[in-house]
């Protein structure tokens, strides 16, 4: 007998649960019914948390096979490769198997009434294809194939293999020991965040949880396997979050019936992140927006009326022109998030609002990017690292350090390649966060740092390698303007390891073995997110860490780089100078959330009307203040695929369509590589692409001679419109098809460039620059500090050398930034953008001037709150109307230290109050020892109107106030709070 | 695009079932006092006729229980199907066969004919949701390696497998279980058989407690229901050849064996 089986390493694993979707989705399971599940575990005791890939240990004793009453047995054990198969034609629904595995890894179909089980994809496998599971893990965790050679991969690699036979039954999965430590084997939260039933359903306090729902599965769920067989099979990708899944999507005739990874993609080969393989919910989702509404209720109530198109369009466009005559073009503001795609928000809407006559036109960069956008493009010239994901540029670092970047749970695939290459190559992993993220809990160091003090630890560290001289001085020399006025202003500051040691709450041998490892790996990889991007002091934060990369000559090498997320890709057509209305005012603000007393008190000018595409009514700080400023609108539009909190507001939503409802790009991408998604299937209902709805408006405003109606056609507005310039221009339609897998990584100048692994190497010219000019600055080199930037920050009575300052409510005292200048003023325009944009000139004042921290620790104020991205599964609000994604992480919840928990009288799974100076809402605690004793964190997303767990927002606790004014970035990851026990 | 997989009877349909079944029987006990007396006496012509109508049906879910464990049929589901609807028509028409009399003795066999019902849908629609709830719930088990329990399970397999050359000599161990024939053809070593499958299934399962009646629905429905049929095949006897004895000196008023 050739025994075949998997293998699964729990180094690798880091629980996205893209298995779990893969099974689910290749067998068609519905809401409760398992064939494997990947269980988080953790011991509130220690910290640690681990991961474990629960499917059928396919035993050579099988007990479910012997429990079987019926006769011919309904669990069969296949002689040749030893797989134990549950044939469900026969099976009566006893449940005798299920209580007699003692590994609990048989499932049970409710509705069907019969047991289920993993049997390796025998359908797949009868046509040489891989098991679901093994073929999406974007860990690598997962491998499939003969035993004997699977224990010889083992074997060969020193890896342990994990004795789980306690009956004799002899299991056949293998089981990878970590290489560091046990796994705990306790699952966290009852069992992986399943909603637990302790605490009421619905809370009195009208903070949250609503009333939840049963989870409702669409096709292809539920349904027989000849429903889903496909007879063709087109290539594309994920439009969900920033990895750009390649994937590829199985239709039966016009019907989307399976969407799984393209295993020709030669950088991400077939894996996935449950999210993509969601999106299959997506487009079949009853939930969807089908047509036009106008609102015939009050503002938040709901209530709407259907209409057509026509009546839509025709209404909203002489609205508009009403309020232009009344109040001027720069009465509208235009908020468009990323859900739109990027050829909307960088495409349409810019030439719409050029047309039109506003600078209010804003994505979430100010929520979630803006720092790190300028830091790169005053710094390198443009934004984002030039390195790849391949095997021979961050895949050959000698180390890897994660500041405030949850990798593996924002971008799971890429953290899958990234662990891979860890384990091969040896290569050190050492991640700096206030949690011990999923990304920290495979790292071989996790650095608790207080919230808001990256500056610090960054600055210190570059005092440590300056002060022992273990930075690269050729590379500092031949390609770093400013660098030596940098050393100064820290040595003269005395940023050293000590001075950050009781900022950052970190050892002073931590920090300073730190900056031995950085300097003297060959390659480090310096990856940052919103970790350190969602602070007051965001853009210096970053500029002190892409310091800390270039003095270390990390930059502009393979295995080297300072790595702060996507980029986004340069687009950005104008409409002809003689066409684009003149604008008289400046835009208000960057951050949207600067826009609300225009709003609402009309200053400095007033917003009258807004057309939005993503959940300003989730997603934007401060959501009392946020809701209150809407309720003055004179016209809120809302284009969206799904009813939620924000359209509930508006006077008329726009139904969307979506991905390959409509033909896109993929989202910003991490390295460069640009994905093509065509158009394959149609919207829901009369769901029309957002293209198409910004054409037929701008149609009604006498734009349609630039937003030409064959524009609505992607491919023509990608190849005539979008990609006109140095970076872009070989992208084009016919390339983009010349390949399986549908991307090319820019820049390329033509058709026939050579893709870039690595950009700015020693010896190259950077894109559009004259020879010689290695770097895209004016200088050609890297920029710390000269006399044009300086002038540029003085303008806000700034210096350009990053002077340390932190949040203003921490539970220590340390310097913040007090903002000189309130929303309603446009005195200080910004130099650091394109386009006139107001902000406010800021001093560093020191705590023992001013202090909002005393003043909220004094009324109780006693833990740091943190937010940010929830487990791989989510993805902001769309994911919460994917039942599967629900079913994973159905409720809001909180980490809380079990110290911190215990002091309170709080359970694991209790609904709790968290109350912060701006709003209060309910969530459940998780008790979790992974986090620093005096900070909770709560996840972004939920909202009150989602249909299954609807639970409010987070952004009811945050600020809109602390922004960052040089790159107008919001503050959503140091703020304090309280937690009040129900 | 409608859902096709419904080899199994729908729980929707099946509730509707039970619900018809529970609005008869009340429409029937509602009523009864207003029927003519035959509808009142379960040895009547119409009540009789009831009796042996529903004994039938319940014979056929009672068939089930047999043919599963044979290779006697090629369709348990539909057959499990089968014991499902007529056990519960079988029990309507049982029921109204009795009519109500409750203070004699076959009224136990109502009594076992409720409680064999309400475990039916108690399983169907209780301990199915229970039994998806159970997958991954015991991955503590994964750490847990005690090396005393091994040391006894291993001996219990040995003695198994003496016990299989006997019962089944070409059969291994590892994926043999006993059925109908054995029990049959091996009483004996079918019993050793069994009480060692329990006394290794003792450790398999001792570190989880599920409830009593997720572990043991499934016994106690097969023992009432062979009581059951123990119970209805003794009271055919009695009503068929002892009708005098029944009838106390009464009239005898159904079909029955005269001496």
């Amino acid at each position: 007998m050739n025994q075949v089986a998997l293998m699964i390493d729990l180094e690798r694993c880091f629980g996205c649960k893209s298995c779990e979707a893969a099974c689910k989705q290749e067998h068609r399971l519905k809401p409760g019914t398992f064939r494997n599940k990947v269980v988080w575990l953790g011991n509130q005791d220690s910290m640690g948390i681990d991961f474990f890939t629960l499917t059928c240990q396919h035993c050579e004793r099988p007990a479910c096979l012997r429990s079987c009453p019926v006769n011919p047995k309904a669990i069969t054990k296949d002689d040749e490769t030893g797989i134990v198969k549950v044939h469900e034609e026969l099976c009566t629904g006893c449940g005798e198997c299920v209580l007699s595995c003692p590994y609990s890894a048989m499932g049970f179909d409710e509705e069907g009434h019969h047991s289920v089980k993993c049997d390796l994809c025998s359908e797949r496998r009868a046509d040489k294809i891989e098991p679901a599971c093994s073929s999406v893990c974007p860990g690598y965790a997962i491998t499939f194939g003969e035993r004997s050679e699977l224990l010889k991969i083992a074997e060969n690699t020193d890896r342990v293999v994990k004795d789980i036979d306690s009956f004799l039954l002899k299991p056949q999965t293998i089981y990878l020991e970590k290489l560091r430590g046990n796994s705990s084997f306790l699952p966290i939260m009852d069992n992986n965040f399943i909603n637990t039933g302790k605490g009421p359903k619905k809370s009195n306090s009208g903070n949250g949880p609503l009333r939840s729902k049963k989870l409702n599965a669409d096709f292809p769920f539920g349904f027989e396997k000849n429903e889903k067989i496909a007879s063709r099979i087109e290539p594309g990708g994920c439009n969900i979050c920033f990895n750009c899944c390649t994937t590829k999507f199985h239709f039966k005739g016009d019907q989307l019936v399976q969407i799984t990874g393209n295993d020709e993609d030669p950088v991400l080969e077939g894996k996935l992140c449950p999210k993509a393989q969601f999106a299959l919910q997506l487009h079949h989702n009853e939930k969807r927006l089908r047509t036009p509404l106008k609102r015939i209720g009050e503002r938040g109530e709901n209530k709407f009326e259907e209409i057509s198109w026509e009546q839509a369009l025709d209404e909203i466009a002489e609205k508009l022109i009403q309020m232009k005559e009344k109040w001027g073009p720069e009465a509208l503001a235009i908020f468009i998030g990323t859900r739109t795609g990027i050829l909307t928000q960088k495409g349409y809407t810019r030439l719409f609002s050029q047309l039109w006559g506003t600078h209010n036109i804003e994505g979430t960069d100010p929520f979630c990017a803006s720092g790190k956008t300028i830091s790169y493009q005053i710094t390198q010239g443009i934004n984002g690292s030039g390195n790849s994901y391949t095997p021979t540029d961050l895949g050959s670092a000698e180390m890897y350090l994660y500041v405030g970047d949850n990798q593996a749970e924002t971008r799971p695939v890429y953290f899958g390649k990234i662990n891979d290459w860890r384990i091969k190559n040896k290569a050190k992993m050492i991640v700096v966060d206030p949690r011990q993220t999923v990304t920290a809990s495979k790292a071989d160091r996790w650095l608790p740092i207080r919230p808001g003090t990256d500056m610090a630890l960054a600055l210190s560290i570059a005092h440590e390698i300056l002060s022992k001289n273990l930075h690269d001085t050729k590379f500092c020399n031949d390609w770093v303007l400013g660098w030596e006025n940098w050393k100064e202003f820290i040595f003269e500051k005395g940023y050293s390891p000590q001075w950050a040691s009781k900022i950052t709450d970190l050892a002073q041998s931590e920090i300073e073995l730190l900056a031995s490892e950085i300097a003297n790996s060959d390659g480090c990889v310096i990856f940052a997110s919103r970790g350190i991007n969602q602070h007051m002091n965001s853009l210096q934060t970053n500029r002190t860490w892409m310091f800390v990369s270039a003095i270390t000559g990390n930059w502009g090498r393979k295995g080297g780089a300072y790595f702060n997320m996507t980029a986004g890709p340069p687009i950005s057509p104008n409409a002809p100078t003689e066409r684009r209305k003149k604008i008289s005012r400046p835009k208000i603000r960057k951050s949207p959330v600067g826009w609300l007393k225009a709003m609402k008190h009309g200053v400095p000018y007033p917003i009258k009307a807004m057309i939005s595409s993503s959940n300003p009514l989730s997603q934007w700080p401060d959501q009392n203040n946020v809701r209150d400023a809407f309720q003055n609108l004179d016209l809120f539009v809302h284009i969206e695929l799904f009813q939620n909190e924000t359209s509930s507001f508006a006077d008329y939503v726009l139904p969307a369509a979506t991905g390959i409802e409509k033909g896109e790009i993929g989202r910003s991408n991490d390295d460069r590589r640009i994905v093509w998604i065509d158009k394959l299937i149609e919207p829901p209902g009369a769901a029309k692409p957002d293209g198409w709805i910004w054409i037929e408006l701008g149609k009604r405003l006498g734009f349609g001679d630039v937003l030409r109606e064959e524009f609505k056609d992607p491919r023509i507005f990608w190849d005539e419109v979008c990609i006109q310039n140095d970076f872009l221009r070989g992208v084009t339609q016919k390339r983009l098809h010349s390949v399986p897998y549908r991307w090319v990584r820019y820049p390329v100048s033509n058709e026939d460039s050579p893709e870039q692994e690595t950009l700015y190497l020693e010896g190259t010219t950077a894109v559009g620059q004259p020879e010689g000019k290695r770097f895209p600055t004016k200088s050609g080199k890297l920029e710390f500090w000269t006399e044009e930037l300086e002038k540029k920050f003085n303008c806000l009575d700034l210096s350009a050398l990053p002077e340390f300052y932190s949040d203003p409510e921490l539970l220590i005292d340390l310097p913040f930034l007090e903002i000189k200048d309130n929303d309603e003023s446009l005195d200080v325009i910004s130099p650091f953008y394109d386009v006139p944009t107001g902000t406010s000139k800021a001093e560093i004042v020191s705590i023992e001037e001013k202090s909002l921290s005393r003043e909220l620790r004094a009324k109780g104020f006693d833990t740091e709150l943190i937010t940010g991205r929830p487990p791989a599964p989510h993805f902001h609000s769309w994911t919460h109307y994917f039942w599967e994604a629900q079913e994973m992480c159905p409720d809001l919840f909180c980490q809380i230290h079990p110290e911190h928990a215990r002091e309170l009288e709080i359970e694991d799974g209790e609904i709790i109050e968290v109350e912060s100076a701006h709003g209060k809402i309910n969530v459940r605690a998780y008790l979790y020892s992974g986090i620093r004793k005096d900070a909770i964190f709560i996840p972004i997303g939920w909202g009150e109107r989602q249909p299954y767990n609807p639970w409010y927002s987070v952004n009811f606790l945050t600020s809109r106030d602390q922004r960052d004014p040089i790159s107008g970035q919001t503050n959503l990851k140091s703020l304090l709070c309280k937690i009040n026990k129900i | 695009m409608k859902n096709k997989k419904s080899f199994s009877i729908h729980d929707k349909l099946l509730a509707y079932l039970i619900f018809f079944a529970f609005f008869i029987l009340l429409m029937y006990f509602s009523l009864l006092h207003l029927l003519p007396p035959l509808w009142h006496t379960p040895g009547s012509p119409v009540l009789y006729i009831f009796g042996v109508v529903g004994s039938l049906f319940l014979s056929v879910s009672m068939v089930f229980l047999f043919l599963k464990r044979t290779h006697a049929s090629k369709n348990p589901v539909f057959w499990f199907n089968c014991h499902v609807v007529t056990a519960i028509i079988g029990s309507v028409l049982v029921t109204i066969h009795s009519s109500g009399h409750i203070r004699y003795a076959p009224a136990l066999l109502l009594v076992a004919l409720l409680g064999l019902t309400l475990l039916g849908i108690f399983a169907r629609f209780y301990i199915s949701k229970r039994n998806t709830k159970i997958f991954a719930s015991k991955v503590p088990i994964f750490q847990t390696l005690n090396p005393d329990d091994k040391e006894k399970i291993e001996g219990i397999i040995q003695k198994k497998e003496e016990l299989l050359f006997f019962i089944e000599p070409d059969s291994e161990e590892g994926t043999f279980s006993l059925c109908l024939k054995h029990w049959i053809k091996y009483p004996v070593f079918s019993i050793r058989f069994y009480n060692l499958v329990r006394k290794e299934n003792s450790y398999i399962r001792k570190n989880f407690k599920h409830s009593f009646l997720i572990r043991f629905w499934r016994s106690i429905h097969i023992s009432l229901s062979i009581a059951f049929f123990l119970g209805l095949f003794a009271h055919i006897i009695v009503v068929t050849f002892f009708a005098e004895y029944v009838s106390g000196g009464s009239e005898i008023y159904w079909w029955h064996m005269s001496k």
